[in-house]
């Protein structure tokens, strides 16, 4: 009776010891994790893991009117006002089944912003074969099966509007390939009607809901829906066929059947910069439907890629014609200003009313003087596109700011529009957007860019502001406090006195570690009174190895 | 260091060792990153849509009877300007393409009634030819009749019963898509009656002498052309675009005593976008004449003004002779261009015996403000309250009202 009592005490005894241990290791597992080692040997990382098979990710479609209203109305997803989810510790976004660096992140010469996604020349020369009718959208067009036997979708201008949507895919399908996103790969060809046969299993429904096989008086009907060229053939918009499709992503949130997709989409970097890219281009319909997810195989594993499928609704025109005139200003529905429309008798004014155009049939409603890219809205808003901050926007502003002028002329000759006019002003046009997008967002958060710290302790970084000559030089210069940081502890201890300069060159104090492994803080602040938001100091750290510092932490906001 | 200590060091040291080697240790960010993918797979699943989603489905693919029309089907709507609400039911079969066959019948809170069977093929000739013929029965139980003339007293409201069987074929014809040629054919039964309701029956009050062919159940073989140019952005809603439109219609009896008679009718409409649709200016003239013998004419089937449509703070048929004018003008603007319009709106209508007499001197006229809930190519409800001469009225309706 006494061992078996003797035996309890002990077993309790062991549980105690093990419960209380095991919290004490769970607290200090938990500090250690969250603030005091604040770098892992890796960081930055520069491309986002995915370690888990996607295959058995299902095919799923997006309801539109219930995307649409959601948006509209419930404001879904997380909205607080964090840093972005799937940066890495220098605040920039890695490569991932979402996004590539490119533009900004490598040099990206011209040739291969125009080439864009291509990967051939398109549509093979010679007979093609409807094999279904288009899916969706509100544009003519149908899935055929080239000479060569790939797949293509293609839609086709409306009549009155040549080349406008068409060319506004193309254009835009290289900008955003440029910006790092996925695309489908787009060409232009031309399609002649007594070149199309149609297939034995191509269908199309009735309008009393019948399955019936499509026959030429479907396609000629199709047909009448689009802009028809002079010599008889149709300018069509081809986009390649991307295998293995399942469905779309939705802007919040993540896809419970994708292991990979840990990051609530609102908190994705390079979706909360789609409203600076967005306004940029006038890409008003970001709706899920225009996404795309489809399987792909990277390094032998099966992973759920994500695509901005249809870029197509930018810049002037939609795909049966202009754009409305308050697209870009104004929401589908916003409650504020229908009152005031309402109880005014529509005599609240407002910008797009008086907004002056060029317009030209092919470009539509796209000017550059009178753009405000703050003011800027899609029809829709998205989770991701509330929640982007200043430093969100100050990312996406830095890589439009690097497309030159000659680059944005050359990425719309893809648009091959036959006016010179056309193509000279939508690329004015961009241009003159692009230099407000910098002088609205490089100049809304301290600009320090591209900080380095060299082995004798000398600290250089750019303005970017300034660089873009969107800013002058701070009247304060640079002021920088500097600090010894534990990594394991999170703890930052001040070194020596502040230090000061004109330009983006700064000696550091004496005292500096040298042993590999040690790290520095240094807050890098940008002292001119008229820029507010320039005074909070851009943190960098940097980690001694035994070739130098190397940069291991950014923030640029809290 | 006591038993007891070492013990505690022990567990520790083992705790710590175990706690280490699991997958919450994260030695990089990769692996922390891994660790998080490995814990989703473990409860991954598709997304199910919750029941909104389900239900906006469901309505895109046509469900909920908001499509076209297949198999048994509920009918809303009205049987005739100022029968009240009607509701019923309808059968559509499809035949081939795009043509149908359909059987529906509707019955309103006033008691009107309509039995009808449609047959539509449209597109033919390349899509220039809709053809489609029905038959139909109506009971129109409590039609409005306060006299004949432009000062008839409001206080003489009398109702009459008529029921009408019809025969009837329509071609159409697009020759370009902005006109359109309309030939309507067939045969009209009309048969009357006391009217119901709470307004004494039409002959307790009135005799022959003073209402034309009042008792007289007449058959007509009737038809009409028309020939209207439109660029309207759609008939059941519209910010821009006009419509012009000419008719005649003739009726030749083929029982009882009149002789033959037609109607002329004329109509244009104009919408005036400012400012880039802020405003839009909306106007419409419309005539309607009885030609050749005026006087065999029903007094049913007389022009008449009143009604949501036209006159709008009148009731149905307030207004009733052998031709009317009609003026209206509205001033749009739009809290929201996705699906709400207002609408200050004027009109101004005449009826009188004679042609010469459609002068703009005594016109009865109305203002009053509306709104309109809409998609983009029809009004799903409109809401109006207008101040005539008369009073007060407000208009419940599911069209535009030109």
């Amino acid at each position: 009776m006494t061992s078996i009592r003797h035996s309890v005490n002990v077993a309790s005894n062991v549980v105690s010891n093990v419960v209380s241990i095991g919290a004490v290791l769970v607290v200090a597992a938990a500090t250690l994790s969250a603030s005091g080692r604040k770098f892992y040997d890796d960081d930055p990382i520069s491309r986002e893991p995915e370690t888990k098979d996607a295959s058995k990710v299902q095919a799923r479609d997006i309801t539109l009117s219930y995307d649409l209203a959601e948006n509209l109305l419930a404001n879904p997803g997380d909205r607080r006002s964090i840093r972005a989810l799937n940066v890495n510790t220098v605040d920039e976004v890695p490569d991932s089944s979402w996004f590539t660096n490119r533009i900004l992140a490598h040099p990206l010469s011209i040739d291969e912003a125009v080439r864009g996604p291509m990967t051939g020349p398109g549509p093979a020369p010679g007979p093609v074969t409807v094999t279904r009718a288009k899916p969706s959208g509100v544009s003519a067009g149908f899935v055929l099966r080239d000479s060569a036997g790939v797949t293509w979708f293609v839609q086709f201008d409306a009549p009155g509007h040549a080349e406008a949507a068409s060319g506004a895919s193309m254009v835009a399908n290289r900008i955003f390939h440029a910006l790092g996103y996925w695309q489908s790969e787009n060409h232009l060809a031309e399609l002649r009607p007594e070149d199309v046969t149609i297939g034995a299993k191509a269908v199309t429904e009735t309008p009393s809901g019948k399955i019936r096989q499509l026959d030429r008086d479907d396609l000629a009907k199709l047909l009448e829906r689009a802009a028809r060229q002079p010599n008889g053939a149709y300018r069509m918009l081809a986009s390649r066929e991307i295998p293995d499709f399942r469905g779309r992503f939705r802007y919040y949130g993540t896809r419970g059947d994708d292991p990979n997709d840990i990051v609530p989409h609102e908190h994705r970097r390079e979706l909360r910069a789609l409203q600076v890219f967005g306004a940029w281009t006038n890409l008003v319909d970001m709706k899920a439907k225009n996404t795309l997810d489809a399987l792909a195989t990277e390094n032998g594993l099966t992973v759920l890629r994500h695509y901005l499928q249809d870029v197509g609704s930018t810049f002037g025109t939609g795909a049966l014609g202009p754009r409305e005139w308050d697209e870009g200003y104004e929401l589908l529905f916003e409650g504020d200003a229908a009152w005031k429309r309402l109880v005014s008798f529509g005599f609240y004014r407002q910008p797009w009313q008086t907004t002056k155009y060029t317009e030209y049939s092919s470009i539509g409603r796209f000017e550059g003087d009178g753009f405000d890219p703050t003011k800027w809205k899609p029809r829709v808003p998205t989770a991701a596109l509330r929640n982007a901050r200043a430093d969100d926007n100050f990312w996406a502003a830095r890589r439009v700011m690097a497309f030159s002028a000659d680059m944005i002329r050359a990425i719309v000759k893809a648009g091959q529009y036959s006016d010179p006019a056309a193509e000279q002003h939508l690329a004015d046009v961009l241009v003159k957007r692009r230099d407000r997008i910098g002088r609205a967002y490089l100049t809304a958060i301290n600009p320090i860019v591209n900080v380095a710290l060299d082995r004798f302790g000398t600290v250089t970084f750019a303005n970017a502001a300034v660089d873009a000559q969107v800013a002058q030089a701070p009247t304060g210069g640079y002021r920088a406090r500097w600090f010894v940081f534990d990594n394991a502890t999170g703890e930052s201890t001040p070194l020596g006195a502040p230090t000061t300069a004109s330009t983006g060159r700064m000696e550091g104090p004496a005292g500096l570690p040298t042993a590999t492994g040690s790290f520095v803080r240094i807050d890098i602040e940008t002292v001119d009174p008229t820029r507010s938001s320039w005074s909070v100091p851009v943190q960098v750290y940097f980690k001694r190895s035994a070739a130098g510092w190397a940069l291991v932490g950014l923030e640029r906001l809290p | 260091m006591d038993r007891e200590c070492l013990w505690r060091v022990a567990v520790g040291t083992v705790a710590l060792a175990v706690w280490c080697s699991e997958p919450g240790w994260a030695q990089t960010r990769a692996d922390d990153i891994a660790r998080q993918q490995e814990e989703k797979a473990q409860t991954a699943k598709p997304d199910e849509p919750n029941r909104g989603e389900l239900f906006l489905e469901q309505f895109e693919q046509g469900k909920w009877f908001l499509g076209v029309p297949r198999g048994w089907y509920p009918v809303f709507g009205s049987v005739s300007s100022g029968g009240g609400f009607a509701a019923g039911g309808g059968y559509r079969h499809h035949i081939g393409y795009d043509s149908f066959v359909d059987v529906s019948a509707m019955y309103s809170i006033a008691s009107y009634k309509k039995i009808q069977i449609t047959g539509s093929t449209p597109n033919h000739v390349k899509g220039r030819l809709d053809l489609s013929g029905s038959i139909s029965w109506v009971d129109l139980t409590q039609e409005a009749f306060y006299g004949l003339g432009n000062e008839s007293d409001p206080g003489d409201h009398t109702s009459f019963r008529v029921n009408r069987t019809q025969v009837q074929g329509v071609a159409t014809l697009h020759l370009v898509d902005w006109l359109r040629l309309r030939l309507d054919g067939g045969i009209d039964d009309y048969a009357q009656k006391s009217g119901q309701g709470p307004h004494p029956s039409i002959e307790e009050v009135h005799s022959r002498e003073t209402v034309p062919l009042l008792d007289e159940n007449p058959l007509y073989l009737r038809g009409e052309a028309s020939a209207a140019i439109h660029w309207l952005q759609s008939p059941g809603y519209s910010r821009t675009g006009g419509l012009y439109r000419l008719a005649y219609e003739e009726f030749d009896p083929l029982r009882g005593d009149g002789g033959t008679f037609g109607f002329a009718r004329t109509e244009v409409v104009q919408h005036l976008p400012i400012l880039r649709e802020t405003w839009v200016l909306s106007l419409r003239a419309r005539t309607e004449s009885i030609v050749r013998k005026s006087d065999v004419v029903p007094y049913f089937l007389m022009p008449w003004l009143g009604s949501g449509s036209t006159l709008r703070a009148y009731p149905t048929a307030r207004f009733r002779d052998r031709h009317t004018l009609l003026l209206a003008g509205e001033i749009r603007w739009f809290p929201n261009r996705l699906g709400l319009d207002m609408a200050l709106f004027f009109d101004a209508g005449k009826v009188a015996p004679q042609r010469s007499l459609l002068t703009l001197d005594g016109m009865k006229t109305d203002y009053g403000i509306g709104v309109r809930f809409h998609t983009p190519a029809a009004t799903a409800l409109r809401v109006e309250l207008a101040k005539g001469l008369e009073g007060w009225r407000t208009v419940f309706a599911a069209s535009a009202p030109f």
